[in-house]
């Protein structure tokens, strides 16, 4: 079991699917206009080491300098600070350790001259920690919603959510109508079920590592495809509250994570097929 | 070059199946699971959803409402109890989970605060059917003709007013500030400051208005088949500015009054 546990974490790959989250979380950084001096250093400072994390400048030293400026920002008016810029903090802490910056970067530019880098490989466990982010953010939200609007049979939490002038994107006639209703019931129980079966993710990562065996429960999990599929309700599930409910950046700072959850294996695939569909060489 | 180059150098310990002959452990590798072990802890008994609650958490119409829902559902599977008794169960409980929360994590905090690291996900944990609807008004002292000047609506969530301010009220970090007030008795410690920086920008904006109103209507969303569109039931942490206190030479927090009538 120790050896398991201290192999796990021992595991090299490919830096692509940490790059790919590299450059895509500190895009979330909004440019809103700060008033107080502090606030106004710390902000600009951001938006500095952001740009720098983005295009994998000094990157490790970028994500630190990132993490303690919006920790400052965040101990100036905690009351602005939103539980999705703690996750963002967390993720650049995680790439701040990783070797995000070893491909498609000017840090790997500079060290390799290509910017795909030399290809050598990067501990996975920074990955891994970003898929068990992922699994805590969903599993325990779930665990969490035991409000009678959730559960059967009323489901009503995503109307009674939708109807909150605080957090709805509408206030027009056709979000009250009956279709519209029974829709958010079923998207209700979607959600609250996709939620709780967060855990999903892991066991499809421990069917994945364990191919090689043989089981019939392993390779089901397998044929079904359960982590595409738990990712396809996840994209679907933030688009659609991004088009109905004003969430912020929520939707896409969670979404930008997502290329945690594929191997960088599977990017290598993805471009051949992509170039196979284009009529190129394989 | 290739295009996508795929990764040359596989760790052997990347290949599944079993090692006929496992080497020994290096000492790194054992310190760095040992470290990932400890932040796997930490972070998972942070997100665990422990009932943080006291009394002061239960005294919404929503709280009332799910009290007595699950009192009535306990009291069908043959747990005998009353709203009240729940309630008082539950909070003994959030107490005591609470100070084991914080005796668990108390050597983690200044690193966590520090980094402004941790895990809370609710994600709309009990979305509540009493919210409040944001809405900015104002108006001249007086019309033209002497008479009391109507109120001009500025700003009324979502997304209706004059574009500038909704945008500012809109602004996810300015909806944090009052995030924990329309849907509370309590207005946030931040409110009347945030009333005072709105009526300000209000007040530069346009001269002849004299007084400022932010407040909260309160809706009750009903599901259907009662469903009628969002019915205002009252005014919550209605705020008043007059221009002459909050921009004149009025004494100093003259212009954070409390609600009050009309001017």
């Amino acid at each position: 079991m120790i050896r398991w546990w201290v192999g796990l974490w021992d595991r090299r790959e490919a830096a692509d699917s940490l790059a790919m989250v590299r450059a895509l979380v500190p895009w979330l950084f909004t440019l809103a206009p700060p008033t107080a001096d502090t606030a106004s250093v710390a902000f600009w400072g951001a938006v500095v080491a952001s740009a720098g994390l983005a295009a994998g400048i000094a990157t490790r030293l970028s994500a630190v300098v990132l993490v303690l400026l919006l920790a400052q920002l965040a101990l100036i008016l905690p009351a602005a600070d939103r539980g999705i810029d703690m996750l963002i903090r967390n993720t650049l802490l995680v790439l701040a350790c990783s070797g995000a910056g070893r491909a498609w970067s000017v840090d790997a530019r500079l060290r390799t001259g290509r910017w795909a880098g030399d290809r050598r490989p990067i501990p996975s466990w920074p990955r891994y920690l970003l898929v068990v982010q992922l699994v805590l953010l969903y599993g325990t939200a779930g665990m969490q919603k035991v409000a009678s609007s959730w559960l059967p049979p009323d489901w009503s939490a995503l109307w009674i959510a939708l109807h909150d002038p605080h957090f709805g994107r509408f206030d027009a006639d056709w979000t009250w109508s009956p279709g519209m209703y029974q829709a958010s019931r079923l998207a209700t129980a979607v959600t609250w079920v996709w939620e709780w079966a967060a855990p999903l993710v892991l066991v499809a990562f421990w069917a994945r590592d364990t191919e090689g065996r043989p089981g019939r429960r392993r390779a089901a999990l397998r044929r079904g495809h359960i982590l595409a599929l738990y990712a396809a309700l996840g994209v679907v599930f933030h688009l659609g509250t991004h088009l109905l409910l004003r969430l912020g950046i929520f939707p896409f700072a969670v979404l930008s994570l997502y290329p945690a959850l594929v191997h960088p294996d599977a990017w290598a695939g993805l471009v051949t097929g992509i170039r196979h569909l284009r009529g190129g060489p394989p | 070059m290739r295009p996508w180059p795929s990764c040359d150098v596989v760790s052997p310990s990347a290949e599944p199946g079993p090692d006929p002959a496992p080497a020994p452990l290096r000492p790194w590798p054992v310190i760095r699971a040992a470290l990932i072990a400890g932040v796997l802890w930490v972070h998972g008994t942070l997100a665990a959803p422990w009932p943080d609650l006291d009394g002061g958490d239960l005294r919404y119409d929503l709280a009332d409402e799910e009290l007595q829902r699950w009192a009535a559902t306990l009291s069908a599977v043959g747990i005998d109890t009353t709203p009240r008794r729940l309630a008082d169960r539950l909070v003994a409980v959030g107490r005591w989970s609470r100070r084991t929360q914080r005796a668990l994590h108390r050597p983690f905090r200044p690193l966590l605060r520090l980094t402004g690291t941790g895990q809370a996900w609710g994600l709309f944990a009990f979305p509540d059917p009493h919210p409040g609807r944001l809405t900015v008004r104002a108006r001249p002292a007086k019309s033209p003709a002497g008479d009391a000047a109507p109120w001009r609506v500025l700003y009324r969530a979502p997304g209706a007013g004059e574009a500038w301010l909704v945008d500012l009220l809109e602004n996810r970090k300015v909806r944090g500030i009052y995030d924990d007030t329309g849907d509370r008795p309590r207005a946030g410690f931040l409110w009347n400051r945030l009333c005072d920086e709105v009526a300000r920008r209000i007040f530069a904006r346009w001269p002849d208005l004299s007084v400022v109103e932010l407040r909260f209507e309160v809706m009750h969303v009903t599901p259907p088949p009662a469903a009628g569109r969002n019915e205002v039931v009252g005014v919550r942490h209605r705020r008043l500015r007059r221009r002459s206190a909050l921009l004149g030479d009025a004494p100093r927090g003259a212009g954070t009054g409390e609600a009050g009538g009309a001017p």
